[in-house]
């Protein structure tokens, strides 16, 4: 219940920062030229052309993709109706349907948004153009293995008669995406808050348990660290065997160097232990860093 | 002349993805970049039905989170762009998923224009008028009934005239 309240002040907050969402409240003066009650389309104040509409969804979401499903259709549906009305009133050959998502794409604002400019044969709207390059393709063939596999699943299971995802199917899916597994493995119990929040999330894991796929995942991770630390473990033992075999055959010198060597394994110990609690913090630090998801795509 | 892309979709050229509706191709701007067409022959998106649409439009963004995840994604510091050019200057309808890096030598950005307040209102004016009629019934045009040959020809002056002389 705390979380919760937490959650929606910090949604307050963000739509007090955000100028769009002052503009939906009508606390900042826009040109309105369409409204709903789910969304809004106002003229941007820096054109590329003249008639270029803002289209935006009245909650703030800083992606399309994190649209529950019913707005993403109406949203886009939207899209197609308000183009055609600007085309028409503009008189122009067709419009340019733009979307910005993350800083490095020139997203400028928090507040997803859809531009629809005007278009013409002899406008100056060249930045659209894309070039054409030639391309790594080594690179490319392991992006279409990944992706023919991604793709057929997705949309697929979006459209086609609905399947049941099994145990099996979802952790197949998890593991062709990186980022899904790294958040997993790094953070479950902030993973499993995340699920019932997103709706792909949701989809994916709606007749799966979530508690099983995550303790199949770190279960894995678990085994991997027992074998790697066993292995430096043996490693160092067979370096000291070498080391006592090399000193030489007198009792005095030996025991100093069984004394040095125990003294040496009880530091070894400790450096484990000290590396071991390195790995803890840098991962806790990474956790903090990587759930933070937005605030990396704004830089 | 035949359309390229729908040569494509019939040769099933480098396919990434295939549907009843739609096809997803690589682009050839950066790495990852996606073409995503419908199978339907359009230029404009008002041409598609709803569900030509929906699929379009949803396939594409499914695709662009694929691709971003595949890339290395938020943490590789990557973004993505999508864009249609909806209009009679495309030869086939496509929608460009296009993963982004910050120094990508892309250039997808417009010149701000300075307009007029004239020219703001009237912009304005004309879009909000059509956008009235989102949702409801447009309007119909008074149709004009076409008179034939014969009833103008009864109505000329000159015509008229000859009736009258005895």
């Amino acid at each position: 219940m705390v979380e919760k309240m937490t959650e929606q002040q910090r949604m307050e907050e963000v739509k007090k920062q955000c100028p769009f969402c002052q503009i939906v409240e009508g606390n900042i003066p826009a040109t309105k030229v369409y409204e709903d009650d789910k969304v809004i389309a106002i003229l941007d104040i820096n054109p590329g052309a003249k008639g270029h509409v803002l289209l935006m969804p009245k909650d703030h979401f800083f992606l399309a993709a994190m649209m529950p499903p019913d707005l993403f259709n109406y949203f886009f549906k939207m899209v197609k109706e308000v183009g055609q009305c600007v085309e028409e009133a503009m008189l122009s050959q067709g419009v340019e349907i733009f979307l910005a998502s993350g800083q490095a794409a020139g997203q400028q604002s928090s507040h997803m948004m859809i531009h629809i400019v005007p278009r013409e044969q002899s406008d100056d709207l060249s930045c659209f153009d894309l070039p054409e390059n030639k391309l790594d393709e080594k690179k490319l063939e392991e992006l279409r293995k990944v992706l023919k596999q991604n793709l057929d699943i997705a949309i697929k299971r979006k459209f086609g008669p609905q399947k049941k995802l099994g145990k099996k199917e979802v952790l197949q899916i998890i593991e062709s995406n990186p980022q899904v597994k790294e958040m997993i493995l790094k953070n479950s119990d902030e993973f499993k808050k995340m699920v019932p929040q997103n709706p792909q999330l949701q989809a994916l894991f709606k007749d799966v348990d979530v508690d099983e796929i995550i303790a199949e995942l770190t279960g894995e991770k678990v085994e991997k660290k027992e074998k790697k630390t066993k292995k430096k473990k043996k490693k160092k033992e067979e370096e000291k065997e070498e080391e006592e075999t090399e000193e030489g055959d007198d009792e005095e010198p030996k025991e100093e160097v069984e004394g040095e060597g125990d003294e040496k394994e009880d530091e070894d110990e400790d450096d484990e232990t000290e590396e071991e609690d390195d790995e803890e913090v840098e991962e806790g630090q990474k956790e903090d860093v990587d759930l933070d998801l937005v605030s990396k795509m704004f830089g | 002349m035949a359309c390229k892309i729908c040569e494509l979709i019939k040769k099933k050229e480098g396919l990434l993805y295939e549907d009843d509706l739609v096809v997803i191709v690589f682009g050839d701007s950066v790495e990852g970049h996606l073409k995503i067409y419908p199978k339907k022959h359009v230029q404009k998106i008002q041409e598609l039905e709803e569900a030509e649409f929906n699929r379009l439009f949803t396939s594409a963004s499914l695709a662009s989170t694929m691709v971003f995840e595949a890339l290395g994604g938020a943490q590789a510091g990557l973004g993505t762009n999508m864009m249609v050019n909806s209009s009679t200057m495309t030869e086939h309808l496509c929608i460009d998923v296009v993963p982004r890096r910050s120094n990508d030598g892309l250039k997808l950005q417009w010149e701000p224009k300075s307009l007029s307040e004239d020219d703001t209102k009237d912009a304005s004016t004309r879009i909000k008028d059509k956008c009235d009629f989102i949702g409801k019934e447009k309007p119909k045009k008074e149709v004009v009934e076409e008179k034939t040959k014969s009833e103008l020809d009864e109505e000329h002056p000159m015509v008229k005239h000859l009736k009258r002389i005895p």
